[in-house]
């Protein structure tokens, strides 16, 4: 009698987490394509009958939020496994044009079997080893951003957030009583006592961008306006609202916390950028990076900022999670869910020609590498400068400027050259840059008018028509870092056009 | 009887040499760009379009990419005036941009005349090495190879440059070369 009510007892135990378990670990299956299922066998995955994947190191089944990044992973890999057979059979032959009919077969093999692991470009690039036909059933097979969407992943090393972000809830770097009571539109300015700084928290009317209060930096920020008045200009009504203890909400001692999160630019001191660092979600090195550009660029400082305080996107410094990009990668879901990666390092290696280092090809670190490459990891200036120049990005996506690709990245690169001219000016040199970056940087620096033409003519390539389009929002922003650049010409050298 | 055949010759390959021209001629437009700040024949099918950046005006035409799709060969005209900030005087500028660097694996050719319209350019090549694509992985070095034609005009000067990938450059200095020829400053 008490056995079955035991059993039963257990069984109504058992059953939830068993369902539970099922949740975490089946995965997607039926929403995988063959090649990717295809893809987990020969990365030796076990699928089970019940459509579960088994991690073979760990021999646990993968959770089905982490499956599509999984996918995506062996998916980059593949792809620059298969890139670097290709380059394999084009380096032994007599060049693209002259490839006998084996190489061409087994260019064409190798093509043919991984299809579905290339983006529109790469296909662009190889179509011409197919027939009309065979690319009529070739140009079925979905491209890769097709699939699954990439899930959120969590820094490990993040500090618990005080308030969950919301766009227009308050959020305070120190816990508030009342947080979320503060309004967009009453100018709850902060009352402490602290003398300094009294930034308008406006919100509604928009301020023109304007460089920090108090910054030690070297260079002028903003091209728009110095430090102005416009700093000032609410504090009256402000301080009238200070007096009202009701709607008060920012009653702690940092000076100007941002009680809104808001888009609207204002001015941001460094007491109050150090306040929301130390409660913001980003580990100490993506924190130092963060403190290197608000104290050194010259460009675009307050706009990224103002971005980086509302918006808190993910920042990881992770080369697998970068893929191909070469320095850095950004994931804009929605406002709600960005993410910016920064690369660590590359692997160089140099294809020998007799006894001379010959061609030099650049790989991921995720990559298996040839033997004799190097590895070079990227300082943390260069990494900062990265991170600008994505910032930057990220800025022209939430502001509404990113329809201009060109405008996009002619303004990040610029902020960036910029950022690491100060640097290297600080340091006497530039050997905190490595590679390409510093080839860049000094094409810039002394052979500005070749910089340019390289620069659109390197963009052109992947931007194709899109270059000559500039909306007037990107063309602002543009006309901003034209003008940054032109005045810290001018400042280092008079005769500065052409050295 | 061998005055006849090469008559004979030479009226059956005048049609052709007449087509030829028309061909080209129809590949290549005389193209003024909105500033008006010059005029020169350019092929019809690039991309045009005019920007303002650091270091002035410049007028570019995008041509076609590379093979491996990296790197798009480009025309950029920049009128370099003697008031602007930093004006660096055409002799002095063209050793700056001759100097070659090491480091960087950067060349360049002696400076050569030529006639470009009614004025006389200093003609010169740079080759440089690049990881192409700059900022995707894998990426192999290159080398740009830029033709710089720079053209006194009163105070100031035109910097042109043709910019391709070496492999290529060859296929666009006809180009280049049409460009010079039919050079015309306008409003200067």
């Amino acid at each position: 009698m008490i056995l079955p009510s035991v059993l039963g007892v257990l069984c109504v135990a058992i059953l939830p987490l068993r369902a539970e378990m099922l949740a975490v670990a089946h995965a997607p299956l039926a929403s995988l394509m063959g090649s990717q299922i295809q893809l987990l066998i020969e990365n030796r995955f076990r699928i089970q009958p019940n459509g579960s994947v088994i991690d073979p190191t760990t021999s646990k089944p993968v959770p089905s939020d982490e499956l599509p990044f999984l996918l995506q992973s062996l998916e980059g890999r593949k792809r620059l496994q298969v890139l670097l057979q290709l380059d394999l059979i084009l380096n032994k032959s007599e060049g693209e044009k002259h490839l006998t009919f084996e190489e061409r077969e087994s260019m064409r093999a190798i093509l043919h079997a991984n299809w579905s692991l290339f983006n529109l470009e790469t296909r662009k690039n190889f179509r011409r080893y197919f027939s009309l036909e065979e690319l009529e059933s070739l140009d079925l097979i979905p491209l890769p951003k097709a699939r699954l969407p990439e899930p959120e992943l969590r820094d490990r090393e993040a500090a618990p957030i005080a308030t969950p972000p919301a766009p227009a809830v308050v959020v305070q770097p120190a816990p508030v009583p009342d947080a979320p009571v503060v309004q967009p539109t009453p100018m709850a300015a902060v009352p402490v006592a602290p003398a300094a700084v009294i930034p308008s928290v406006v919100v509604a009317p928009p301020i023109p961008p304007i460089t920090i209060v108090a910054q030690p930096a070297p260079i002028p920020a903003a091209p728009a306006a110095a430090i102005t008045p416009a700093v000032v200009v609410p504090p009256a009504p402000a301080v009238a609202v200070v007096a009202q203890p009701a709607p008060l909400v920012i009653a702690p001692p940092p000076p100007p916390a941002a009680p809104v999160r808001s888009l609207a630019m204002r001015t941001i001191s460094n007491e109050e950028f150090e306040l929301f660092l130390k409660d913001a979600p980003y580990n100490k090195d993506v924190k130092a990076l963060l403190r290197l550009i608000a104290a050194k660029a010259p460009f675009a400082r307050l706009r990224v900022i103002n971005d980086l305080m509302f918006a808190i996107p993910q920042i990881t410094l992770d080369s697998e999670r970068c893929g191909l990009q070469a320095y850095s990668r950004l994931v804009m879901d929605s406002p709600e869910k960005i993410s910016i990666t920064l690369n660590q390092g590359v692997f160089v290696h140099h294809k020998r020609v007799l006894f001379f280092n010959g061609v030099a090809t650049i790989l991921p670190l995720s990559a298996k590498a040839p033997e004799g490459s190097q590895k070079v990891l990227y300082s943390t200036e260069q990494q900062a400068g990265s991170l600008l120049a994505e910032l930057l990005r990220l800025d022209s996506r939430l502001r509404g400027w990113d329809s201009s690709p060109y405008a996009v990245e002619s303004a990040a690169r610029a902020a960036q050259a910029l950022f690491y001219d100060v640097v290297a000016r600080e340091a006497g040199n530039d050997s905190f840059l490595q590679g390409e970056m510093k080839s860049s940087y000094r094409l810039w620096r002394d052979w500005p008018i070749e910089y340019r033409d390289w620069l659109v003519d390197s963009l052109a390539a992947a931007h194709g028509e899109a270059m000559s389009r500039m909306d007037p929002k990107g063309q602002s922003v543009v006309a901003e870092s034209v003008e940054a650049e032109r005045r810290i010409r001018q400042e280092r050298q008079p005769h500065a056009l052409q050295d | 009887m061998l005055s006849k055949i090469s008559l004979a010759l030479l009226l059956c390959a005048a049609p052709l040499m007449a087509q030829e021209a028309e061909e080209s001629q129809g590949k290549t437009h005389l193209y003024t760009p909105p500033s008006r700040m010059f005029s020169c024949e350019m092929p019809r099918s690039w991309q045009s379009f005019e920007e303002e950046d650091a270091l002035g005006s410049v007028a570019r035409l995008m041509g076609p990419n590379n093979q491996a799709g990296t790197f798009r060969a480009g025309f950029s005209v920049r009128w370099i005036d003697k008031d602007m900030p930093g004006f660096v005087e055409t002799k002095k500028a063209v050793e700056l941009a001759r100097r070659d660097d090491k480091a960087l694996d950067r060349h360049s050719t002696p400076v050569r005349l030529m006639r470009a319209g009614n004025a006389l350019a200093r003609v010169f090549e740079i080759t440089q090495k690049h990881q192409l694509p700059e900022e995707s992985l894998p990426s192999n070095e290159d080398v740009i190879h830029q033709d710089v034609a720079v053209i006194p005009s009163g105070a100031g000067y035109y910097w042109i440059t043709l910019s391709s990938t070496q492999d290529l450059y060859l296929d666009y200095r006809s180009n280049f070369l049409q460009c010079l020829k039919t050079f015309q400053p306008l409003g200067r």
